[in-house]
């Protein structure tokens, strides 16, 4: 690099730099454009891959190079900030070891075939078991990663094409339970509020999430939010003492597990206190008990009465949190506007839909939603879990757009619209994600494709799901992954086949707070490396060919993911998603669009349920004339109220005891991402961690004689792990914390994780376990 | 030669000396960015394995220092070595 050019550079950084410290303010985005041109270099709008947050980037490509990536100053809500995994996404493109050519595995090793004899043989194998053994025989497992378009897709061909539910993604061990918490209180999926809430709310409540490391986009608009209004109250409630405690005013730390008792116990002292908003609860909210399998009425009464287990010296002696602590936080909650934020600390639990409705009844309680400021939000870990996965309905049990497969007129809807036989849609929910897993190590599933995810390393209870995968056996389940990288997954694989990675294809990414964005393609991918959507675009076809599937079901409707987008947004008409508004052409034009958006001239919307915001109260079934502006109707709920969800306190599905007296606790680090697939590619991302590591309280290390870098053997009912000890203040005695980001075999954590699931969001409890520890 | 735009948010009460700390480190250089709160910082080093150690290990450590985020990183160089 020469100096002129360097120069040039540093302006550039510094540009940004201030660009973005300025908020995107246009004042200062002019300086920017005062840089000299740079000719060699284009800019184009996109969208970060990483978690789901959705920062918009622009990527700097030269011909097929992508040179640069910045954030983006003019994005409504990131304004440009991004973090250091996202900086290192070119790099991580341009990875020399990216998939080019299908494999086949011929004799244990794999070999390159062709794309006709890849694609071909890939369709008879789906065929053939689809006529042997039936639709069901057949699986699709999919990804938050995939675009919006192709998890559309493939749901399409599958529920609608071929005729099974069995279409799962791995949202299912990160969402599902948020999911079923935004469902049964609510009606429908999905927050009500935005990233707008964090600058006007008065306390914000971080709840199992550890946003300083796993979103710390949103983490540093909370500091900023925090510098800009001292008075800010900032609550963490985690058994560990993760980053985000640092800007914390109360720490509530309880025995992992046993937290359901400290929000009882803060929806006691607000209610005791007469803190709770009477006349919010009176128009817009029900308060029910589930007994012998059914919800029942029991008025606010009787939640007054169920809570009176719940006073703050009981939970303490179930959490472990001190009374006082309880009694400051339910205070503090009531010091609104209050906005929570939580993520799989809530949601990675047997008990994940509950404690995302006692999340949910704090905020009812004390009308704590539907104004600025104030809302109970649930961030997500996938860039695109909410808008490809949830919103598309591509798992087990639901259809696009809040619509469910067991009901006959949702089912009927997706049949016209999408051409399908009449009655090919089964009403019985597919195999959820552990299930279908399961059902694949029983050979019930004959035949497997897996696209843009990493289940050989991401599953829970690893063992039983590696031998399911790869394990050699007669009559084999055929799998077929697509994927960028090789992974641990991959190399258990019967055929591989090399796709597109984010910047090589264009497609819709959906976030956290409902908005839409597209990542347009930049560049080629390396090789013969193809997007997940022209792959199942010509799987699908040749399963027509076949017989398999109805001809001309999707053979010929489709070309690119415009086509499908088009008739994505059909789907979401008259629903409470309705985002025919949102164009192809404003996508590329506008930094992404909240949901609901039905007219083209809609703005997109920040708060759902609330008139005057949500396009869904002005027209439509769910229109109400009577209300006035500002008012909150949730219309999707049973009679249009709320539930209150009167649910057991009841702790994890494998408590400690004797011989596994340790509680595993799982997650990330600011560096790394999931399966470290991408990560691990950037040399200075994986120095930042170059091992794996747990975490050890001081005094369980003096215990045991362990200091930090000593080998440690964590071993569980299910399968062992072998890690350096970092002895630390983090995790609260007697629990211990292990990220899940390294391959190599004695760091895969997941072989000694639970695979127990909540029993209504099927998702598994990955944040806790019992587990022994040795000093090896 | 790596060359990363960051910007480190700060606490207000230390602004200007964790401003002149910041300008001892090696390779790094700071600037206005007119916000109370936050520092300009410019990191040039020999590959982007020190300048990431930059941030990570020094300037992250810097006392006043809440933050640091990097928002503009140029991997020119990187992949002229890979070509």
């Amino acid at each position: 690099m020469d100096n002129s050019r360097r120069e040039f550079i540093k302006t550039s950084a510094m540009a940004s730099v201030a660009t973005v410290a300025a908020g995107g303010s246009s004042a200062v985005a002019e300086k920017l454009k005062e840089a000299p041109a740079d000719s060699s270099v284009q800019w184009t709008k996109s969208v970060c891959r990483f978690c789901g947050t959705g920062c918009g980037v622009m990527i700097g490509h030269n011909g097929n190079q992508i040179v640069a990536l910045r954030g983006d100053p003019g994005h409504p809500t990131t304004k440009g900030l991004v973090c250091a995994k996202s900086l290192f996404l070119p790099k991580i493109v341009h990875s020399k070891d990216r998939l080019k050519v299908p494999m086949l595995r011929k004799d244990g090793k794999f070999v390159p075939i062709s794309w006709d004899d890849a694609m071909e043989l890939m369709a008879d194998k789906f065929a053939k078991a689809i006529k042997k053994h039936g639709p069901d025989s057949v699986a699709y497992y999919g990804s938050g990663q995939a675009m919006s378009e192709e998890s559309y897709l493939c749901n399409r061909l599958f529920k609608g094409g071929i005729g099974t539910n069995n279409v799962e993604g791995n949202p299912r061990l990160c969402m599902a339970s948020a999911v079923g918490g935004y469902v049964s209180t609510f009606g429908k999926d999905e927050p009500m509020g935005c990233y707008d809430d964090i600058w006007a709310a008065n306390t914000i409540f971080l709840v199992g999430s550890n946003t300083a490391e796993c979103h710390p986009v949103i983490f540093d608009q909370i500091l900023a939010a925090k510098q800009a209004k001292r008075s800010l109250n900032i609550m963490v409630l985690d058994p560990r003492k993760s980053p985000v405690v640092s800007a914390a005013r109360v720490h509530l730390n309880p025995i992992p597990g046993y937290d359901l008792a400290v929000l009882h116990s803060m929806a006691h002292c607000i209610i005791r206190d007469g803190r709770h908003d009477e006349e919010f609860i009176g128009k817009n909210c029900q308060f029910k008990i589930v007994k012998d399998g059914k919800p029942i009425n029991v008025g606010l009464d009787g939640y007054i009465k169920f809570l009176e287990d719940f006073t703050p010296e009981r939970a303490e002696m179930v959490s472990g949190v001190p009374a006082e602590k309880i009694e400051e936080a339910a205070k503090l909650f009531t010091y609104g506007p209050t906005m929570s934020i939580w993520t799989m600390g809530l949601n990675q639990r047997t008990r994940g839909v509950w404690a995302n409705n006692l999340m949910h009844n704090l905020h009812l309680i004390t009308g704590n939603i539907g104004k600025p400021g104030a809302t109970p939000f649930s961030m997500t870990g996938q860039p695109n879990a909410c808008g490809g996965v949830r919103d598309t309905g591509s798992l087990c049990h639901i259809l696009p757009y809040g619509r469910l497969v067991k009901k006959e007129d949702h089912r009927k809807q997706m049949e016209k619209l999408w051409g399908s036989k009449p009655g090919i849609i089964k009403s019985k929910p597919g195999l959820h994600t552990v299930a279908m897993f399961r059902a694949l190590g029983e050979d019930k599933i004959k035949a497997m494709v897996m696209l843009t995810t990493n289940p050989g390393q991401s599953m829970p209870n690893l063992h039983p799901v590696r031998d399911a995968i790869g394990k050699p056996r007669k009559d084999k389940p055929f799998i077929v992954v697509l994927d960028s990288y090789p992974t641990r997954t991959t190399e258990i694989a019967d055929l591989v086949l090399p796709a597109a990675m984010w910047s090589e294809k264009t497609g819709v990414f959906g976030m956290s707070e409902r908005r839409y964005q597209i990542h347009p393609q930049v560049k080629k991918a390396p090789g013969m490396a193809r997007s997940d959507f022209d792959i199942m675009l010509e799987f699908a076809g040749r399963l027509e060919d076949k017989g398999a599937v109805k001809k001309g079901y999707i053979k010929g409707k489709f070309k690119t993911t415009d086509d499908v987008w088009d008739e994505m947004r059909l789907a979401s008409r008259d629903t409470p998603y309705d985002f025919m508004g949102i164009t192809r052409e404003r996508l590329y034009k506008e930094r992404g669009l909240r949901w609901p958006c039905p007219t083209e001239d809609h703005p997109g919307t920040a708060r759902r349920f609330v008139k005057g915001d949500d396009p869904t109260l002005d027209s439509g079934k769910y229109a109400d004339h009577t209300l006035a502006k500002g008012d909150v109707k949730f219309y999707a709920a049973p009679n249009q109220r709320a539930v209150v969800w009167l649910r057991p306190a009841l702790g994890p599905a494998e408590p400690t005891d004797k011989e596994y007296p340790f509680v595993l606790s799982t997650g990330r680090v600011l560096e790394h991402w999931h399966t470290g697939t991408m990560t691990m590619k950037a040399e200075e991302l994986r120095r930042a961690y170059p091992h794996c590591f747990i975490e050890m309280n001081p005094k369980d290390a003096r215990e045991m004689n362990v200091r930090s870098g000593d080998m440690i053997k964590i071993t569980s009912r299910r399968g062992e792990a072998r890690i350096r000890a970092r002895v630390v203040d983090m995790p609260r005695p007697g629990m211990v914390f292990v990220p899940w980001h390294w391959e190599d075999k004695d760091s895969l954590i997941n072989f000694v994780c639970t695979d127990a699931f909540d029993p209504g969001s099927k998702q598994p409890e990955f944040k806790i376990c019992a587990v022994k520890l040795e000093k090896i | 030669m790596a060359i990363v735009g960051a910007f480190a948010r700060v606490d207000t009460d230390t602004t200007a000396l964790c401003r002149a700390e910041l300008e001892q480190l090696a390779g790094v250089s700071t600037f206005d960015i007119n916000d109370a709160d936050k520092v300009g910082v410019l990191i040039e080093a020999d590959s982007l394995n020190e300048a990431h150690d930059t941030i990570t290990k020094t300037i992250r450590s810097t006392p006043g220092v809440l933050g640091v985020w990097p928002v503009y990183v140029n991997t020119e160089d990187e992949q002229e070595k890979q070509d």
